[in-house]
């Protein structure tokens, strides 16, 4: 099995080879559709985050698509998951201090693990994670437990909100 | 957010699916609490169980589930501060045994447990919450005779897509049917089954189908309730684990069954109920707000 870890291309370069993977362009249909959430997505972490200089949008949208096809993580986890982004950085306000919230990609990864907690009866583990995102445990329970903290806790985010976050990020790519 | 030096950590009260609980004492107002105690391994992080139960029962503020007032985070342990209850069913039950029998409870008390049960459950359900493990364990009470819902452990959110279910849940004695039988589209029916065994156990002070491995646990079931197929239950030859070979039984009369452990007649209605919350097909299950309808809990519903 190849190791994702020595990779590391969430924070790095991302090779071509990775992006034409096989099994994604099997459907295509469904490709397409994925395609225009990671576009959306992303756009709305560069908008609604804090980012240092070197998360553009083209950067984030590379690690988001990276990140998915490589968790396997459902259209839910992940839309949940750019919800708690959302509430993250609406609480912190103008707030500054956490080092850790100046990188969105970390943010949204912390969150993409808690959605994925929440809502699977069969969750992946940290060794899964790390083979995901080349972090290690330690790095991740301390981002875990920070993004929970912001978050309160309060992950049951009703189907509604989910529906009218999904509409705000289709008329966000209207600017694009 | 509480700091744990606020608490005084006294008797261990038991161990949860997944933490120690403990009795406390706020030493600020004097209040008694139940401190359950959730070690964090660094090598996974907080346990999606932990994670669950604090999302969901934050949400979850009734008089029939139990509170969580705060959640305390230290170095290398995650404490969740409950609402203290003095006991849980199961110890209550157990306390009444006389010799070696089990007793049923009173026909009144074991209506008020119901009724707060049913409260509770359509109030998790109401809320698009699962219980999934509801038992006499988890089931606590006080001494004022409330009861409430407990240990949110295995609960979850539905509306969710189905392929993320999974069918180990409830613990087996409370386990319904289709899930024995390996379905994954449950819902709300899941916690109707677990109501009507409880039902039952209250009645008697027995459980009513203790099994010991998966096909001992149906094969208890369908001695009473009858083996299913394709007319009583559309579908059930479907389900994953479904089997030709199952024994054919016919349903057994229920009020013979549990009046022998009972002291008082057993009416009409309450037996009436229990076919309702033990219905084989997940379909034609009682939804817990149709069981607060149920003509035997008409004293109730008739004063409000």
């Amino acid at each position: 099995m190849q190791c994702f870890a020595y990779q590391t291309p969430p924070y790095g370069e991302c090779s071509k080879s990775v992006e034409s993977s096989p099994r994604a362009s099997s459907n295509l249909e469904r490709n397409v559709f994925n395609e225009s959430l990671v576009d959306r997505m992303a756009l709305f972490l560069t908008l609604n985050t804090k980012t240092t200089a070197k998360d553009d949008y083209k950067s984030i949208r590379r690690f988001l698509k990276e990140l998915l096809r490589r968790s396997q993580c459902n259209r839910r986890s992940a839309l949940l998951a750019a919800a708690y982004v959302e509430n993250i950085y609406q609480t912190m306000g103008d707030e500054n201090g956490d080092d850790f919230a100046k990188c969105a990609k970390k943010v949204y990864l912390s969150c993409l693990i808690i959605s994925n907690k929440f809502l699977n009866d069969k969750t992946l583990s940290f060794r899964t994670w790390r083979l995901v995102s080349g972090l290690t445990p330690a790095e991740m329970s301390t981002m875990e437990r920070w993004c929970l903290d912001k978050l309160d806790y309060h992950l049951y985010i009703k189907d509604a909100e989910l529906y009218d976050l999904e509409k705000r990020m289709r008329a966000l790519s209207k600017f694009k | 957010m509480a700091s744990f030096s606020q608490f005084k950590q006294l008797e261990k009260l038991g161990n949860g699916t997944y933490a120690t609980v403990y009795k406390g004492l706020n030493k600020t107002t004097g209040v008694y609490v139940a401190l359950k105690e959730v070690k964090l391994d660094s090598e996974e992080g907080t346990p999606s169980t932990a994670i669950r139960e604090i999302s969901l029962m934050k949400e979850l503020k009734h008089d029939n589930v139990v509170r969580l007032y705060d959640v305390i985070h230290t170095e290398n342990k995650l404490t969740l501060v409950f609402e203290y209850m003095d006991n849980d069913l199961k110890k209550y039950m157990d306390s009444r045994t006389v010799g070696n029998n089990p007793q049923g409870l009173e026909l009144n008390l074991v209506k008020y447990f119901q009724w707060q049960l049913m409260e509770g459950a359509a109030f998790c359900h109401e809320n698009k919450i699962l219980h999934r493990d509801l038992k006499p364990q988890n089931l606590l009470i006080n001494n004022k005779g409330q009861l409430k819902l407990g240990d949110f452990g295995l609960a979850r959110a539905f509306g969710i897509p189905v392929n993320t279910f999974s069918s180990e849940v409830v613990t087996l004695w409370y386990r319904a049917p289709d899930v024995l039988m390996g379905s994954r589209t449950y819902s709300t029916s899941i916690d109707m089954w677990s109501c009507g065994c409880i039902l039952a156990e209250m009645v008697t002070g027995k459980p009513l189908f203790p099994g010991t491995n998966d096909e001992e646990q149906l094969k208890l079931i369908f001695d009473i309730m009858g083996t299913p197929n394709e007319s009583t239950w559309p579908g059930v030859s479907s389900l994953p684990k479904f089997n030709l070979n199952f024994p054919q039984k016919l349903p057994r009369d229920l009020r013979s069954i549990l009046q022998v452990c009972s002291k008082e007649p057993l009416d009409d209605n309450l037996i009436d109920l229990l076919h309702g919350l033990l219905q084989l097909n997940p379909d034609m299950r009682l939804s817990a707000k149709q069981a607060l309808h149920h003509p035997w809990f008409a004293e109730y519903y008739q004063h409000v």
